[in-house]
Parts: structure tokens; sequence; C-alpha cells
């Protein structure tokens, strides 16, 4: 038998849909992470499968990406979005033909790649969530759910009945859109403490991902350290994060993505040509944004200025070098752990999916060859989860310890002197809301019933783990902070209406408009 | 009187003086954070010749100064001493700060009013409420060592605090233990200011369970206001066990086995300098930012 190689992309943005504007800032994260990541991860799914290579690999899609990729009008704006995108690399094809040879060549390879982008979204007739079907109808790519809209976990457990909402809606989400029940569930930002799988249990999902110290501080010392999955006491298996994987990939020094010959992504068209010529493709108000369509490489310690121009095929080149230098440290591991275990070792290595094409421009390179190499292994093989549990005989029955995958391994992300204001009044909603359930239990009135479920929206709205997240990090702060003031006032403001017997239907239908996500909620969940 | 600032220009003194989570704080917040911040520095200005060289180092890099590490004391004291003063925080005397101290407390008394204020800040066209006017005293673990709790009262409790002063904040460890009030294994107390709503403390046990009162002293004696939820810090170490548990998947049979020896040996990385660092832990609101993103992103 071979070890295993658990690759678990964890493809999670906030929930941002703004359909009152035509042009909203925050939304191209999610166009830029469709253009750079998730199409090009599919599109390697496609080939590997093409060419029989088998392979295993694990994505979770959390509910919010879920719901945006379901969202017609976001759906719209995106295709939009990539048709001005292609009319932008037209011009640059034109323009540096007078420039030197290797942007020129890039421009033309901007331009291929994004209408063949366009033909596999239109081929799927813009839905994505079919497009990811698809590709786990042979059981080599493995999708599982994330709690409903990645709120951190740890800290809302002072309120279980919110904490219960937030799992039995993200297996909901994933049960609704994608039409099958996920047997897993990546936790937001792998936040752990025991008894939340017990949460886990009631809803049926099999597993669970948490970091290494939830397993090296476990009730009882794990056997196999973090190199065998262990089953909790409530029956849900677990599956712990390798340290080595993460830092071989992401080191500050010795990491791959860091390598001279790869693409920068701060230096971007946006930025670099004419204000007039750049102004259809850049933000409305005249504010510089990145494009997607950058020339150079990382070139060295050097200023942006100073960075010399990318050549595409040294990028793909060293993206192999990088998979097969990848693949051998893992057959090394592999080796080494059996020696000392006298089993098969399980190496678990989580990442966020968007690291790979959005930052790494060539990280979906570096996975398929990963994956092809893996493929040719007497040593290991690339797998999942579910494949992994299907082949096990005994496992050992142990509570993982509180851990999260943030900074430092705890909550001090999440709360801290930046964001530790948002707390009370998350706590306070959630406690508003389980009161709200328990009193309307047996609501008939439909009006009732949509001002109810309007409120669940909002808390969980705010209860992302994102808006923390960014006001620690110090970037788009503002956005987060107003993000986190409207839905938590959006939510006061119908608890009130719902106590006082006065709600305005046209409110509702227009915060219903605004945020249409979970259009199968039901409030009840909190009761 | 002094002339009243805008929000704006308070939240761009309070990004000078390096405060952090000044973007939601509301006026009377800010005014508040910023003379304390202001009066903790000009006692550090008077203090800068006497400090050790690592003292100096720290206030540099949180000041975002760009002073080599090596760099010599006198280097350090001058490059601080000048921002200090590009600050303009020695030129004011201490009345003026009294004033600005006591201002936006008399200024502002209820939320409502406050709200009036800021219309003008476009930024900050929301507002939640800033009390709930309920008991309510919550402990979340932030790391194995740090504890938040925050805290709100009832008209009730409002009143009664009206009444006192000397506020306390008890923080009992009652690991394994079913609390009744005097049994705890260890009973930590720091002076308090209410009117903050949160603080972060330091415990010295990971893994361990807390429970924390809030109250106030009356002759010596301690009288709890509101208990909080219990707090378990996450433990930052293995623990030892004699037998494991295990289940046979295809029986569904759970068997227990001794602990062997330990299969994989795992090496831990391992922290040190060539000298003691001086710590950086203190009590206390605001005191407390260890900041950065997730792992490995």
């Amino acid at each position: 038998m071979k070890g295993k190689v658990l690759l678990m992309l964890h493809a999670h943005l906030p929930y941002v849909n703004h359909p009152d504007h035509p042009y909203f800032l925050e939304e191209n994260w999610l166009f830029e992470a469709i253009t750079e990541t998730y199409i090009p991860l599919l599109m390697a799914f496609k080939r590997l499968e093409r060419d029989n290579v088998p392979f295993g690999i694990t994505i979770s899609l959390s509910p919010p990406l879920i719901e945006m990729f379901a969202e017609h009008t976001l759906v719209d704006k995106y295709r939009r979005h990539l048709e001005s995108l292609i009319e932008l690399a037209e011009k640059e094809v034109d323009l540096t033909k007078k420039e030197e040879a290797p942007k020129h060549e890039m421009a033309l390879k901007y331009l291929n790649d994004f209408k063949e982008e366009l033909a596999f979204f239109d081929n799927y007739n813009g839905n994505i969530l079919t497009a990811f079907k698809d590709v786990q109808k042979t059981g080599n790519v493995q999708l599982i759910t994330c709690n409903a809209t990645h709120g951190f976990l740890p800290l809302m457990k002072i309120n279980p009945k919110a904490v219960h909402a937030q799992i039995a809606i993200g297996v909901k989400a994933f049960e609704e859109r994608m039409g099958d029940h996920p047997k897993g569930m990546w936790l937001a930002e792998s936040g752990y403490y025991p008894e939340l799988d017990k949460e886990l249990a009631i809803q049926d999902v099999n597993f669970f991902f948490v970091d290494s110290h939830g397993l090296w501080y476990a009730d009882v010392p794990p056997h196999y350290d973090v190199y065998r999955p262990v089953i909790t006491p409530s029956g849900v298996f677990v599956f712990a994060r390798d340290p080595e994987s993460s830092e071989q990939i992401w080191s500050a020094q010795l990491g791959y993505p860091g390598d001279w010959n790869y693409r920068e992504f701060y230096r971007d068209v946006g930025f670099d040509r004419p204000f007039d010529y750049v102004r259809p493709y850049v933000d409305p108000s005249g504010v510089r944004t990145n494009t997607g369509i950058k020339y150079h490489r990382i070139t060295g310690n050097v200023s942006l200025g100073d960075k010399a121009l990318y050549d595409p095929q040294k990028g793909l080149q060293t993206a192999l070098m990088h998979a097969e230098d990848f693949a051998k440290k893992k057959a090394y591991q592999v080796q080494k752990l059996k020696d000392q275990m006298g089993i098969d070792p399980v190496i678990v290595a989580p990442f966020d999916a968007e690291l790979f094409g959005h930052w790494w421009y060539e990280g979906p390179n570096f996975l398929e060859f990963f994956l092809r190499e893996s493929a040719k292994s007497d040593i290991f093989e690339s797998s999942t989860p579910s494949r992994v549990l299907d082949s096990l005989d005994d496992v050992q029955v142990l509570t993982p310890a509180k851990s999260s995958w943030g900074a430092n391994g705890y909550n001090e992300t999440w709360i801290n002197g930046s964001n530790d204001w948002i707390y009370p009044h998350l706590h306070e909603a959630e406690s508003r809301m389980s009161e709200l359930a328990d009193q309307y239990l047996n609501a008939s009135d439909s009006l009732y019933i949509r001002a109810l479920n309007m409120c669940a929206r909002e808390l969980l709205l705010a209860e992302s783990s994102d808006w923390a997240f960014i006001m620690t990090t110090g970037t788009s702060v503002e956005y987060a902070v107003n993000r986190t003031n409207t839905h938590l006032s959006r939510f006061l403001e119908i608890y009130d209406a719902i106590k006082s017997h006065n709600i305005d239907e046209r409110s509702i239908e227009l915060y219903e408009w605004l945020d249409p996500i979970f259009p199968y909620i039901d409030y009840r969940v909190y009761a | 009187m002094k002339e009243e600032k805008t929000i704006r220009q308070l939240k761009k003194e309070a990004m000078l003086l390096k405060i952090k989570g000044y973007y939601n704080m509301t006026k009377s917040e800010l005014a508040e954070v910023i003379s304390r911040r202001r009066m903790e520095l000009s006692k550090k200005i008077r203090e800068l010749d006497k400090m050790e060289i690592d003292e100096l180092r720290k206030l540099s890099k949180e000041f975002d100064l760009k002073v080599p590490w090596k760099s010599s004391r006198s280097t350090f004291v001058k490059k601080i001493k000048a921002l200090f003063e590009n600050l303009k925080l020695n030129v004011e005397s201490e009345e003026q700060k009294f004033e600005k101290n006591k201002l936006p407390s008399q200024n502002v008394s209820s939320f409502e009013t406050q709200k009036a204020q800021d219309n003008k800040a476009p930024e900050k066209s929301i507002s939640l409420p800033v009390s709930y006017f309920k008991d309510k005293f919550c402990g979340l673990e932030v790391n194995p060592n740090w504890i938040y709790f925050y805290w709100d009262f009832s008209p009730k409790n409002l009143e009664i605090i009206k009444n006192h002063s000397n506020f306390v904040l008890r923080v009992y460890d009652v690991t394994y233990i079913e609390f009744n009030g005097i049994n705890a294994h260890r009973t930590f107390e720091m002076e308090i200011d209410e009117k903050m709503k949160k603080y972060y403390v330091f415990v010295p046990q990971s893994g361990a369970d807390y429970i924390a009162e809030i109250g106030y002293k009356e002759n010596n004696r301690f009288v709890p206001l509101l208990r909080s939820n219990l707090v378990s810090t996450p433990p930052s170490s293995a623990k030892i066990a004699q037998m494991e548990l295990w289940m046979d998947l295809r029986s569904k049979r759970k068997f227990t086995e001794m602990s062997p020896s330990r299969k994989v040996l795992r090496i831990e990385k391992l922290v040190g300098f060539s000298s003691m660092p001086t710590s950086g832990f203190k009590s206390g609101g605001g005191s407390f930012f260890i900041l950065s993103g997730r792992r490995g992103s």
C-alpha cells in the first residue's frame, strides 16, 4: 500500500453582492478568483481526467461562495467583467506589437486564456457549480462544505444555538445547491473546540479538519501524531494538518511562490498604462485598480519599477520543477514516517484555494504537475478523505484540543484591539435571534416569516469571520466595518419591527433583494 | 473654551498616535482614548532618558520609526523625541489635557445626541447602540494565556455603580471545581475602570477553567455585581496518558491499549535569543495587540 497525500483547498470569499450598484469594487474579489483560481483549477482537473491520470483532491466550497455562484446578477456582472477583460487584452495585443517581444507574447497568452475561460464559462451556462459537480463525478475531486457564513465558531460558543445554525445551514446550503449531502466540513479558520464535533454528528457530517496542535494537545496524545485520522467520541473523523507541507510551500525563505521566475502580483497594467487608456477597466470612481494583466516577474529583491519582464515558458518550467521537488519531498516524508509508524501515513495539506492562481499565478499549474507526478509514484498517492476512511480498519478515539489555523494557533486574529467591539453586538444579536425563533416557532403569517428569515440572514452575514480578519490585517477595513454595522443595524431594526408588530413589507423586500443569500433558510433553526 | 474637533480630525489623530481599533470608536470614545494615550506618552517622554535600549526599540517600532536595530541609545532617544515633538505631545499643559478628558463625557450624555453630532461625518452613518442596558459579563479566550472580558449593565446595576467606587475584576481558577464562590484554586484581582466595558487579562494557566466576577470594594469587602460564563483557556502542551482508546471500524467495538512509546519523533520549534527579551505582557485594556494574518497566507 502507498502513503496518502491529501491536498485540501479551502475555497471561500465573503458574500459580497451589491445589486444596487452597477459596479462595486469589492465584487472584484469574486471575479478575480473565478478568472484566476476557480476556472483554471477546474480546467486542470478536466485535463487530468482527459488523460486518465488518477488523482485525489478535496475542495471545500464555502456556502457564501456557493450562493454567489448561484446569484444571477453576480453571474451577469462576471460575464461582463470577463468580456471587458478580453477587450483590454485585445488592446494590449495591439499595443505590445511595438513593445518588447516577451510582453507581446504574454498579451497573446492573456487574450487566449481569457477567451478559453469565457468559452468554459458559457459551456456551463455561467454556472460554476455545475462545473464543480462535473469534476466530482469521477471521485477524484471530493467536494465538502463549510459552516454557513464562515463564522469563527470558538468565539460564538457562548451561544450554542448560533453555532448549531452555522453548522446546519452550512450542510443545508450544500444540499440545496449541489444536490448532495456533504460528507465533510471545513470549519472556518479550522476553528475547533471540544463538543463542536457533536454538532457535526447531528448533521451527519462524517469528517472535519483541525490544525496540528488540535491533535498534539488532545485529551490523549495521538498514537501516530498528525499522520492518521482519528475519531471523536461522538463518531466524527478528524484529519489534522501536516506542518511540513505548508511550510515547504509557503515558507518566506524556502517557499515556492517567491521564486524569481514567477509572475509579479503587484505590477499591473491598471497602474502602468496611461490613465485614459485603462479608465474603462478600473474603478469608475477614477481609482486605479488591478486588471489582472501583468507583464513582470518577481525578479529579486528589487523595487517594483526595476522588475524584469515575465517569461511564461520559464514560469511554467519553474512550476514543474517545484512540483517535482514537492513530490520528492512527499515521497521522502512518507517513507520516513512509514518506517517509524509501521503503517501508511496520511499527510494532510490544507491551503486557501485563492492563493493558487490569484496570488501565485503558476499555482494551478504547480498543482496539476504535482498530481501528475504523484500518479507516477510507487511510494505515495494523492487521495481524498472518503477514500482514506474507506480503507481504515481501526482508529484512535480522542477529543482534539481547542485550536485554529490562525496566527499563533488560537483566536487572536479574530479578537484583538482592532475588532473586539463586534462581539458584544454579535452575541446580543445571536441571543435575540433565538428569542425570536422560540417566540415565533409556530408563526404562520408570511410577512412575519419573511422578516424572521431576513433577521437570520442579517445575523449570519454579520458573523462572517472575514470582517474581523480584515480589521486585523488593515486593508479594506472601512468596508468590513461597514458590512458589520450594516447587517447588525438591519438586524436590530427588523427585530424591533417584529417585536412591535410594525413590520414594513417594503423594507423587508428591499433587504431580501440586497442580500438574497440562502433563499431556503428557515429561522426555526435558531429555536 | 477649547474648540471641539470633528470625528475625522479625532480619527486622524488616533491614527497618528497608533491607537488600535480607532476606526469604529464613537466621538466620545475617541476623545477619551486619545487623551489617555497622550497622557501615557507624555509620561514616556519624561522617562525616555532612563529607558532600556529594548524599550526604546519597541517604542520606535510601535511608531514605525525606521531606526536601525543596532543604533545607539542616543539615536533612538533623539528620533523618538523628534517624533513626539511633531505630535505636539509635550507642548500641551496638564490643564488642557484635563479639560479634553472631561469635555466629551459632559457633552455627550446619550447615544442620541452622539448620533446627531456624528451625522456630519459621512463614513459614520450607521451607529450601533453603545449599550443594550442589560446585565452581561462575557469572557472569551484569546489564546492559552489571555482572556478578553466585556460587560454591560442593566439600569438597576448602573444605579448601584453610581453610588460606589473601587471597581475590581476578579478571576477564579476553577479547573475541575464546582465553583461556589470561595473554593477556587487561585483568585486574581485587579482594579478596573468599569466604564471601559472591556479588558484583556493575563492568566497564568493554559488548559484551565476560569470564572470571573465584576464588582466593587466596600470596607475591604468584595461585592460582586456580575459573574461571567466559564472560560476555558486552550491547552498549550501535550497531555500524558496511560491508555489509548481505539475503535474497530468493522465491528464498531471499542478497545483500549496501553500507550506505547511515541511512534513519530516530532521536533518542536525552539525559540531563543542571546539575551533575555523584556516581556511585553501587561494586563489591562488596550495594551494587547498581537496582530498578524492567517498562517501561511
